[in-house]
């Protein structure tokens, strides 16, 4: 039960990537699931290959990804004008590229990437892995820290503005092309020690990705697109209902009954619980 | 179209008796198996541009597919029904199980449509995985019988599916034809070039939706019907979001602006990866990278090129 | 029995109120100008008629009917069409085919008998071509048919819009902003046919307009509101010397913090 509130938050983490980029740029980003994915072969490249630390290791893995990710947007979404649908197939067309470059490169075989936290820790009677409630607090934090940005900074507020008007947010000096990439890079930080948590969980392999990312969408949409709070709540409770499925039905039902919720949720609140007028 | 009318005519049923006639000449089984993958793939690809006309894509329409193939398998394999029956009835129950789909989906604009759909394909693969009983589970459905009569197709020759392929195709493509050059078509190009204008002169947009959506599902269905009765064993292993997006990528490559553009990519998508045995994982690369270079280089596809050469020609 | 009648009509958005509980009536026959200050509801109030967006309270009735709530492509059907602020056109369409969606739409030109090519099909095909020349022929686009709608002149693409307005043979039309970004040749010509409208088709005509002169010259009788509300109505002359009117538009001019 609780590692599927630790599943859960995770997958929330990878979420609040994509509702941020939603939120400002309309844009959909395909290729964030890879991000999640490379960045955890980043790491197990750097960690377990190289024997470096998880401390340079995971910087790299997080520059990696905003790198890939800068480089999708000023490539493909920039020229695409960061039309919805458009932007949507060539992201879908990206992540089968690299999926398929990152099966070529690193072989299907999952592989492993040792716990920060190695151990156990007993918790009310319970055994719990130290790394998966590490995961958890970094989680929560990241998501804490993600709200105080966009609400209490300079940059997080200048976010907002073109989130919420950009014609208006370019009269008061706000420079929307680097509040862009600014949003590329973060939901790709996001992304990354998603990646780096999840691949120190559950191992790594090139399919890692595609999961978190539908689980994303899910979450995303029930929580409502562009919402932080929405996404956050949404998370857990999809954490929730999948470990409460998982137990009580098997897990592969965990999809299933996830998409009914969506179903519900799209029947009585299409815009999700926090989101804005559809 | 843009070449005359005659031309065109001409051309298509010129194709038409070529078509055939090719199993008359050419008796390689390998060539005839890969026309009828071509087929199964013609009718996807111009059945999810009916919808695309309208601005929407599915990427559930695997699941449509495999709705199909499921209702035929059990009902060829289980019920003993002739596959003639149960071709026109998995047609029917895709697109059944689309009518409500369609109504939820479509309560959501732009990208969110995209995301349901896409959910939904994972959904029923993922019903049908669950289920060993009566779905087959992973391990999927085998043996499913081939259509009456047995001589004709319970051969080796694969001369009489290849007919049947054919004939599908075909009709199809005349019904979809027919539905995109007709007003209804001409409301679904206009939802697409302004949903809100649409409205406004009295199109009934989610209502039309609903139905180029069904009748995307209807195609789809059939095609999964045909793929049951041809390779006799389906499984959710087939009937992937991946394949969603290859019959996707056709259309990418192929040109949007008219039913040529998906025909086209089909054709040529299908038979390179064959050509070049390309498979797996480096499909999934190669489409990858086709659809990127695609849509960055050449967003009208292969048919709007063509047709941009042969003006700047006629110019001159 | 006035053709158009809007009571209570409110609409909120979260925190802010629209539309604030207004009354009008419009008669057949009339030219009605709806004027007011930037952000006072105008289009807001268009919307709710019009049936595209749903009112948070408040009743609408056209013709003695209450609809309410009634969407957009439906309420076309009984002959009540809108036009919208900026130039919606199919732009790929040509001039005639962005005229006759709205025909065959509303000779509900079917799914089935696009399917099959009969004879009697192809006589109401050409029934309506013709009909879409006249409408052509009416607004002054005549000699464009065949033109891409998105090639045309800003003038003429406003112009357009009326003529895709007319195809549903409206018995009201809302004009949102025809003018807008108009020069004065073309603000005469589109006054001239917003006149011909109701003079010739017996069309009652309703239009949200900037241009003072423009709706002065045209209109019958102008509404004018402000954050919402109707602050006054009455014949061009009335409204020009209303104060309230006056201290409107240009108390807003003045004040920093227009809505």
């Amino acid at each position: 039960m609780l590692s599927g509130l630790v599943t859960g938050l995770i997958y929330m983490l990878i979420a609040l990537g994509v509702t941020l980029l939603f939120g400002i740029m309309r844009v959909v980003n395909f290729v964030h699931g890879e991000l999640v994915m490379l960045s955890a072969f980043a790491i197990w490249f750097i960690g377990v290959n190289e024997g470096l630390t998880i401390w340079v290791a995971l910087p790299v893995a997080i520059a990696v990804a905003a790198g890939i990710a800068v480089a999708c947007q000023k490539l493909l979404f920039k020229p695409l004008q960061y039309d919805i649908l458009n932007c949507f197939i060539v992201g879908i067309g990206a992540s089968f590229a690299i999926r398929s470059a990152a099966w070529a490169i690193f072989g299907p075989e999952p592989q492993a990437i040792p716990a920060m936290l190695p151990g156990v820790i007993k918790l009310g009677g319970v055994f719990m892995a130290k790394q998966r409630l590490l995961a958890a607090g970094v989680c929560v934090v990241l998501a804490i820290a993600l709200y105080l940005f966009l609400h209490f900074t300079r940059p997080g507020k200048a976010m907002r503005a073109v989130e919420q008007d950009r014609e208006a947010a370019l009269l008061m000096g706000i420079n929307p092309e680097s509040v862009y990439v600014s949003a590329f890079i973060i939901s790709a930080a996001l992304a990354a020690v998603g990646g780096a948590m999840l691949g120190s969980v559950f191992g790594v392999d090139p399919e890692m990705g595609s999961e978190p990312l539908l689980k994303s969408f899910i979450i995303v949409q029930i929580g409502g697109m562009g919402s932080i709070a929405g996404t956050v709540i949404a998370g857990l409770f999809i954490g929730v209902a999948d470990s409460l499925t998982g137990t009580l039905l098997g897990g592969e039902l965990a999809f299933i009954i996830d998409f009914a919720i969506l179903m519900l949720i799209l029947i009585i609140r299409p815009r999700g619980l926090f989101g804005y007028d559809v | 179209m843009m070449s005359s009318n005659r031309t065109t005519r001409l051309t298509v049923s010129l194709l038409i008796v070529a078509l055939l006639a090719l199993p008359l000449a050419m008796h390689n089984q390998y060539f005839l198996h890969v026309m009828i993958v071509i087929g199964i793939n013609v009718i996807m690809a111009v059945s999810m541009w009916l919808l695309g006309i309208t601005g929407l894509i599915s990427f559930g329409q695997a699941g449509f597919m495999f709705i199909g193939a499921m209702t035929t398998a059990l009902l060829t394999k289980n019920a003993g029904w002739p596959f003639w029956f149960a071709l026109p009835l998995s047609a029917v129950a895709a697109g059944l199980v689309s009518a409500p789909v369609g109504r939820l989906s479509l309560r959501v604009k732009g990208v969110y449509f995209f995301l349901v759909t896409l959910a939904f394909g994972q959904v029923v693969a993922g019903v049908f995985a669950y289920f060993e009983d009566p779905f087959g589970g992973w391990y999927g459905i085998r043996n499913i019988p081939p259509p009456q009569p047995a001589a004709l197709f319970g051969t080796l020759d694969k001369a009489a599916f290849y007919y049947l392929a054919l004939g599908l195709v075909v009709l199809t493509c005349w019904i979809i034809h027919r539905i995109s050059r007709s007003w209804f078509g001409t409301v679904l190009w206009s939802i697409r070039e302004g949903d809100l204008l649409a409205s406004s002169i009295g199109v009934d947009v989610p209502g039309s939706k609903l139905v180029a959506f069904i009748v995307s599902a209807f195609f789809a269905g059939a095609a999964g019907s045909l793929y049951a009765a041809y390779f006799g064993y389906i499984s959710p292993l087939v009937f992937t979001f991946e394949y969603s997006v290859n019959v996707l990528v056709y259309i990418v490559v192929g040109g949007f602006a008219s039913m040529a553009g998906p025909i086209v990519g089909a054709v040529v998508l299908t038979l390179v990866p064959e050509l070049f045995r390309v498979t797996g994982k480096y499909q999934m690369m190669a489409f990858g990278l086709i659809m990127v270079g695609s849509m960055m280089l050449m967003p009208q596809g292969i048919i709007g090129a063509w047709q941009q050469l042969t003006t700047r020609r006629g110019r001159a | 029995m006035p053709l158009l009648e809007v009571a209570g009509l409110t609409r909120r958005f979260g925190g802010l109120i629209a539309v604030n509980d207004v009354f009008l009536e419009v008669n057949a026959g009339e030219i009605r100008g709806l004027i007011g200050p930037n952000g006072a509801g105008k289009t807001t109030l268009f919307n709710l008629v019009s049936g595209t967006i749903p009112p948070t309270a408040g009743t609408v009735r056209f013709d003695g009917h209450t609809i309410t709530g009634v969407p957009m492509h439906a309420l076309v059907r009984r002959g009540l069409v809108r036009t919208f602020q900026h130039a919606q056109l199919f732009p790929t369409f040509s001039v005639m085919k962005n005229v006759l969606i709205g025909l065959h739409i509303h000779a509900r030109s079917g799914f089935w008998s696009g399917l099959l090519d009969r004879p009697a099909a192809r006589r109401h095909n050409d029934a309506l071509h013709e009909r879409a020349l006249d409408i052509i022929r009416f607004v002054g686009l005549e000699g464009r048919e065949d033109e891409a709608a998105g090639g045309l002149s800003h003038g003429y693409k406003r112009i357009l819009q009326v003529a895709i307005g007319l195809a549903p043979q409206p018995r009201l039309l809302l004009l949102d902003e025809p003018v807008a970004g108009m020069n004065h040749a073309d603000v005469d010509r589109m006054m001239a046919l917003v006149r011909s409208l109701r003079d010739d088709q017996g069309i009652t005509v309703v239009l949200v307009e900037h241009n003072i002169r423009a709706v002065m010259n045209v209109c019958d009788r102008i509404s004018v509101v402000q954050f919402g509300r109707k602050i006054a109505e009455g014949s061009p002359q009335e409204v020009s010397q209303d104060p309230k009117v006056i201290e409107a538009y240009l108390g807003a001019a003045d004040d920093d913090d227009a809505a």
